[in-house]
Parts: structure tokens; C-alpha cells; sequence
């Protein structure tokens, strides 16, 4: 039996799917957050029926004809699935806007019952409602509810079942054979004045209005959002899940275990060869990765509180003007907002996006921003290169803001189309964030974070231990540099030059990050575990011999700025819908990478050493091919602009 | 001889554990720090 | 007259939404259409906050331009 939860954006749908169920899927204070239909079981407390019953959550929507893709998915699961109930949420605090998708619903012949959701804001601002007026009027069942405290659940789920199988009488409301939905929306007026008693006055400025008069500033609200992501990053990274992570690292995984292990493995007489597998390759790798799970863990606490409180519609306020002078709007910001948790979920969040154009120009910019994958990276080269400074975690971010909007303006440049965006944002009211939310999701990626350690990173890992254990005879060998992984680092090693790499270990390592960027990490982990007895993550470590600390910031940059890994990529793929584009996005991603790295590497070493890097002839030609590349495309799309202009003239 | 083949066998079979997850979600794409549903019923 | 040009903190009535279609119908499923009160709260960062029905929402200079207001 499939019960289908349909409603307005932001309404509660998501809150009260993971109540029903049990699962801890997406929930954000704002406006299109669920971008896809969700099927789940319900939990075994509401499994009050023989028959299993499943819940679907659906993307938000106004009304059943559909103007944005969200609604799309919405309208065609609800007209093709056909569910056997219709649970129709209605936003307490805005019941007028969504009783327009209430009348179209109730015509579908679908059993619907409306939960009314918000309760405790509607009385909160004295707001009565007249349920059985209401449920006479509609001609449905109207169960007040809670999502978020759980409140009325169980009603609402008894008289969801209750209707199964009875059929829907649409309304009677006059005038409405035209299919006019103004006949709709003066019914619904006619209806609330005599169910709804309003005390609270929504044209009035309220306290949201007084934040937002300060947080959306015109010349303070941009400084207050980079300080606030400044905060939690900084917070994150150097402070409390940095002081964690550093004695996970350090001496967990630096000390006790591979002690413990090594006497083990010794005592009981193992083959050094197995004892070196387990303890240096998949310990090492795996422990170096897992030790910064208290950061991850800071990050997506602070996150999630960030994103309950409502200020991420604000964010889009703010960023709009900036975001249209490279062609795109402030809406664009909140798949990089989420996208600095992963970037599949930020890369999937496009959808909101109706513009394809700006839809594929956000995709791409949105791996930009550095995702929970990509600090271990930055802690690890903080902590080795600039020990005891603050600044090299949010100086990424800074980079990142500006790798935005210079890839923005280029691809802007590069690539032809009109402008033809409107902006319009929902502003839910601001809430004080749930910590048990937070929390929740906290834990939630921290296992995900263990698990994808415990799998693919242990994987790779252990490969990665073995290619640079043996030779191509497949023979045990203690010099790294004739092991299987040199000769394939080799391959690319040339390619790296240019940047001031020298040296495979840095290419294999790269290459490995585009499995899962903690690879990156881990590889390392397991290549100077063999090569030198200090640990990794200490200051002037195992990686100073591959790196001053401007090319290892470079480096940084490389690894953080070109394409993201391969299950991001993938969901790449699957929203620029089109293979033209999605090699574009990627060609641009790996140049950006590129060109930066190279450009930190070489003016940097100018700047600070006073000399040369390595490679920087190499650079230069690079740098001016690059730049001749760049300034023929633009050439080119600049004479396919005037021929459209011409064309349409 | 007997206790590496005793730590093989059990650090081969986590390895297997490990190896079959990895395979399967990267059928299914999804990266384990997202509980993302996939997206392949783009309709 | 034009969202844009209308005094803040006002409520007017709409008099006539211009521009595509599709922006037309968006708007009214949100309660913004003809005959309908909107009140300007507010104007931050180049966006005009707005109230319809009982949810507020930023809107551009564009999508301004395109609501026309009874004076």
C-alpha cells in the first residue's frame, strides 16, 4: 500500500516522512530541499495494518500543473502511481497558499486527508483553525499535526488507512468547468473566512523581517556571510574537530594501534610481509582517513544548524546581485551551500534551477566548493606545512568563492546563451535549529564517513599497498620506485611537472583521489609509512620531502580544484543531461585545477623564495598555450553570439 | 606459516566484505556519506 | 504602477502581472494575481522582499518591474 505525502515546499513533507519512518533523509528551512521522490516503509509503530505499507515523500509543490521540475515529479507520480492515499500537508503557517493545491488534489479521485502541519506555530501566533468547518468544506478529513514533535501521527495514519479504497468526491465550486483557477482561489478566500480565525497580521514586519534587515544588508550582508562560514569552517577544521582529529590521528592511529598490532602480529609470528599489509596499507591508509571524523563530524553538526535556522534562503538573497553579473541568480548558491557537506546532494539540488543554462553553468561551479571528503586534504597539509596558523582552511574557501566567480565569468564567455532568469525566493521564518536534528545528521555522515572507510578507501588502499609493495614480476620489493604504482605514477608524473610536482608519488596519489578525495590522504599514508618511520600528520612530516609549503599548497589546490571523485562526477553527468556539456564541465574543471596550481607553484616561489620553482619553462608554455586556447574560444563564441544577434534581427 | 595463513584468511575475508560493498554502491552511485536515493528515474 | 517604484511598507492590490506565461502562472499558484494584496516589506541587497497570502518572498528588479500595482 503506497501512501503518498504531497504538499507545498517546506511544508513539512520530508520532516514528517522520516517521523513515519524512521529514516533520516534531507531536511533544510527551505524551499527545495527534496528534489526527488523518496519511498520508505513505515516504522513498525505505525504498522498498524496486515498489509506493508510504504510511504512516498515528494518534492514540493504549489500546484499540480507544473512550472518547475520539482512539481513535475510531484504531478507525475501522483497522476501515473497512483497512490492509494493522498496525505496532503498543508503549511500551517501559510494554509491559504496551500489549499490552491488542495482543491486540485481532492480532484483526482485519489482518497486525500489533509494534515494540517505547523500546529504549534499556528497557536503560537494565535491563529485558530476550525477543523470541521474546514473538513465539511473540502469534503476530506483535516488531522491537525506536529511533524516535528510528532504530534497527531498516529491519528493521521488511522485515518489515512480509514479512507483507502473510498473514492474522492471533487469540490463543488462554481465556475470551475473552465478549468479557472481564479474560481479556485476565491473559493478558498470564501472558505477560510469562515474556518480560519487570524489574529496574526503576515503583512506586519516581524522579528524575521528585523534579522533580515541586518543579515541581507546591502553592504553588510555579504561580510556577515563569510564570516559565519568563516566560523563554522574554522571551527571545524582548526578548532574543536581539529584538536580531536589531531589526537585520533596522532596517537590512536599513530601510536597505540600499529604498537598494538606490530606486537601482535610479531608475537604470534606472522609474515612481515601480510603484518606490513595490514598494519602500514590498510590500517595506515584507512586509520590516516578515519582520524579526521571528528572534523567531519564538527562540520555537518554546524551545518545542519545553519541550515535549519532558515538563513540559507537569506544567503540567496544575498548573493543574487553578485551571482547575475556572471549569468546566474542568488539560487545558484544553495547547491554550493549543500555541496560543501558532499557534492552529489549539492550537484542533485541544480534541479531547482529552472534555466537549463544556469542549471549546467551551477553544476559544474559546484564541486568547486570543498566537500567533508576534501578536509582531510586541507587538515592534513594545514597541520604539516603551516602548523600552528588558522588560516589555510578558510583561505581554500576564499579560493573557492573566487574560482566561482572567474569560472563563472569564463564560462559565461565561453559558452553561448540569453539571460533570461527571474529570481523569486521563498523566506520560511526563521526557527531556532533543532540540535536533535543536528545531531542526528551529525551521526548520520559520521557512519556514512566510517563506512565508505571500512569500504571503498580500505579497497583502494590495500591495492594501492600491494602496486607499490611488489614489481611487475610480482616481486616483493623494498625500493618503492621500481614497485607496479611508480611505473604507473611515472605515466603521469611528466604532466605534473609544469606544476612543480616532481615525483609519482604525487600523481598516484592524485589519481587515487578521484575515487574518493580521502584517497588522497590515504595513499600517502600507506607510501611513507614504507618509506620513513615518522608519522604523517606531524609538522615538517614524511611529506616535506616532496613539497616546499608553496607547492604543497599548490598541491592542495590541485587536488581540491580539479574534477571531484568519480561518484560526483557521475552525478554530474546525470543532471547536465547532455554529453557536449558534461565534458565541457569536466575539461573546465581539470584546466581550473591545473592552472591554478600552477600559478600558486610558480608566482609563489618567485614571490617567497625569490626563485625559480621546478618546471617553470614547462609553466610558461603551458600557461601562454592555455591562454591562446581560452582567447580563441571566446573568440569563437563571441562570432556565434553576434550570428544568433544576427539571425534573430 | 599457520598464524599468516590464520590472519590472510580473516583479513581476506574483511577485504571481500569491503570489496562487494564498494561494488555495489558504486552500481547504485551512492557515495556512503550520502543517503541520496539515486537519481536515474529522471521522468 | 510597477512594484519597483512603490513605496515600502505598503500594502497595495495587483493590478495586472506582465511577462511570460509561465512566470504569470507561478506567481498565482503563490497567491500573486489580480485583485490579490501584496505588501512591499522591505528592500535588501537589490531584492524586494514581499508578503502574498502569508509567506514572504524576495523577489528581483525584474520580476518587480513586471507586477503592476493599483496607485
Amino acid at each position: 500500500m503506497k501512501i503518498a505525502l504531497a504538499g507545498n515546499p517546506n511544508s513539512g513533507k520530508t520532516t514528517l516522512f522520516n517521523a513515519l519512518t524512521g529514516k533520516t533523509e534531507y531536511v533544510g528551512n527551505w524551499a527545495g530541499v527534496t528534489v526527488e521522490k523518496k519511498v520508505a516503509a513505515i516504522k513498525h509503530k505505525y504498522q498498524i495494518v496486515k498489509e506493508p505499507i510504504d510511504i512516498v515523500d515528494l518534492p514540493g509543490a504549489y500546484s499540480i500543473s507544473p512550472y518547475t521540475g520539482e512539481e513535475a515529479i510531484t504531478s507525475d507520480f501522483v497522476l501515473e502511481a497512483k497512490p492509494d492515499v493522498i496525505v496532503n500537508i498543508v503549511d500551517g503557517a501559510n494554509i491559504s497558499r496551500s489549499l490552491f493545491f488542495t482543491t486540485q488534489l481532492l480532484e483526482l479521485g485519489i482518497p486525500v486527508v489533509v494534515a494540517l502541519n505547523k500546529a504549534d506555530i499556528l497557536s503560537k501566533r494565535g491563529d485558530i483553525v476550525d477543523s470541521q468547518e474546514l473538513e465539511k468544506a473540502l469534503g476530506c478529513k483535516v488531522v491537525t499535526i506536529t511533524a516535528t514533535t510528532e504530534k497527531g501521527l498516529e491519528d493521521l495514519v488511522t485515518t489515512a488507512l480509514d479512507i483507502v479504497g473510498t473514492k474522492q468526491e471533487p469540490l463543488n465550486i462554481v465556475d470551475l468547468d473552465g478549468n479557472n483557477d481564479v474560481a479556485r482561489q476565491t473559493w478558498i478566500n470564501t472558505i477560510l473566512e469562515k474556518s480560519l480565525n487570524k489574529k496574526h497580521n503576515a503583512s506586519r514586519v516581524n522579528i524575521s523581517d528585523r534579522i533580515d534587515m541586518v543579515v541581507a544588508h546591502k553592504w553588510f550582508g555579504l561580510p556577515i556571510f563569510f564570516l559565519i562560514m568563516w566560523g563554522v569552517y574554522a571551527f571545524s577544521i582548526e578548532g574543536l574537530g581539529g584538536f580531536l582529529s589531531g589526537y585520533l590521528n596522532d596517537v590512536v592511529f599513530g601510536e597505540v594501534i600499529p604498537d598494538a598490532l606490530n606486537g601482535f602480529f610479531e608475537g604470534i609470528g606472522v609474515n612481515p610481509l601480510m603484518q606490513a599489509l595490514i598494519v602500514d596499507g590498510a590500517i595506515g591508509g584507512v586509520g590516516a582517513v578515519v582520524g579526521f571524523l571528528p572534523l567531519i563530524m564538527v562540520l555537518f553538526f554546524c551545518l545542519s544548524l545553519l541550515e535549519d535556522s532558515g538563513y540559507m534562503s537569506r544567503v540567496a538573497v544575498i548573493m543574487d546581485r553578485y551571482f547575475k553579473k556572471i549569468g546566474l541568480s542568488g539560487k545558484s548558491i544553495i547547491p554550493m551551500i549543500v555541496g560543501s557537506g558532499c557534492a552529489i546532494p549539492g550537484v542533485m539540488a541544480t534541479r531547482t534551477i529552472e534555466n537549463e543554462n544556469e542549471k549546467r553553468m551551477t553544476t559544474i561551479l559546484t564541486p568547486f566548493v570543498p566537500c567533508g571528503a576534501k578536509l582531510p586534504i586541507i587538515a592534513l597539509f594545514s597541520v604539516v606545512f603551516f602548523p600552528n596558523t588558522s588560516w589555510v582552511g578558510p583561505s581554500i574557501y576564499i579560493i573557492a568563492i573566487g574560482v566561482i566567480i572567474m569560472g563563472g565569468l569564463l564560462l559565461k564567455k565561453l559558452f553561448v546563451w540569453e539571460n533570461s532568469s527571474f529570481f523569486i525566493m521563498e523566506l520560511p521564518e526563521y526557527k531556532m535549529p533543532s540540535i536533535k536534528n543536528a545531531i542526528i545528521q551529525m551521526f548520520d555522515k559520521a557512519k556514512g564517513f566510517v563506512y565508505k572507510a571500512t569500504t571503498i578507501i580500505l579497497v583502494m588502499n590495500t591495492l594501492v599497498w600491494f602496486m607499490q609493495a611488489f614489481n611487475w614480476k610480482l616481486q616483493a620489493t623494498d625500493i618503492q620506485s621500481e614497485s607496479i604504482l611508480a611505473s604507473v605514477g611515472s605515466v603521469i608524473a611528466p604532466l605534473l611537472i609544469p606544476l612543480g610536482f616532481v615525483g609519482w608519488q604525487l600523481a598516484a596519489a592524485s589519481i587515487t583521489g578521484f575515487i574518493a578525495k580521502e584517497n588522497v590522504v590515504a595513499t600517502f599514508a600507506v607510501l611513507f609509512a614504507m618509506a620513513s618511520e615518522e608519522a604523517l600528520h606531524v609538522p615538517g612530516g614524511a611529506l616535506s620531502q616532496m613539497f616546499t609549503p608553496v607547492t604543497a599548497y599548490a598541491f592542495l589546490a590541485f587536488n581540491l580544484f580539479t574534477p571531484p571523485c568519480f561518484a560526483a562526477i557521475g552525478a554530474m553527468n546525470a543532471e547536465m543531461d547532455s554529453k557536449k556539456w558534461f565534458f565541457r564541465g569536466l575539461a573546465f574543471q581539470l584546466s581550473v585545477g591545473y592552472i591554478l596550481a600552477l600559478l600558486i607553484t610558480h608566482i609563489g616561489t618567485l614571490i617567497i623564495y625569490g626563485e625559480t620553482a621546478v618546471g617553470f619553462v614547462p609553466a610558461i608554455f603551458v600557461l601562454i598555450a592555455y591562454a591562446i586556447g581560452v582567447m580563441l574560444l571566446i573568440k569563437r563564441a563571441n562570432h556565434s553570439k553576434t550570428a544568433l544577434v544576427e539571425a534573430t534581427e | 606459516m599457520i598464524p599468516t595463513i590464520i590472519v590472510g584468511g580473516i583479513f581476506a575475508i574483511i577485504m571481500i566484505w569491503a570489496f562487494i560493498h564498494t561494488k555495489r554502491d558504486l552500481k547504485s552511485s551512492k557515495c556512503a556519506g550520502c543517503s541520496v536515493n539515486n537519481c536515474s528515474s529522471r521522468k | 504602477m510597477s512594484l519597483n517604484k512603490a513605496k515600502i511598507g505598503q500594502t497595495f492590490t495587483i493590478v495586472r502581472i506582465e511577462g511570460h506565461e509561465k512566470i504569470k502562472k507561478f506567481l498565482f499558484t503563490l497567491g500573486c494575481f489580480e485583485g490579490e494584496c501584496i505588501t512591499i516589506i522591505s528592500k535588501l541587497a537589490g531584492n524586494y522582499i514581499v508578503n502574498i497570502k502569508d509567506s514572504r518572498y524576495a523577489i528581483d528588479e525584474a520580476m518587480a518591474k513586471s507586477i503592476r500595482l493599483a496607485a
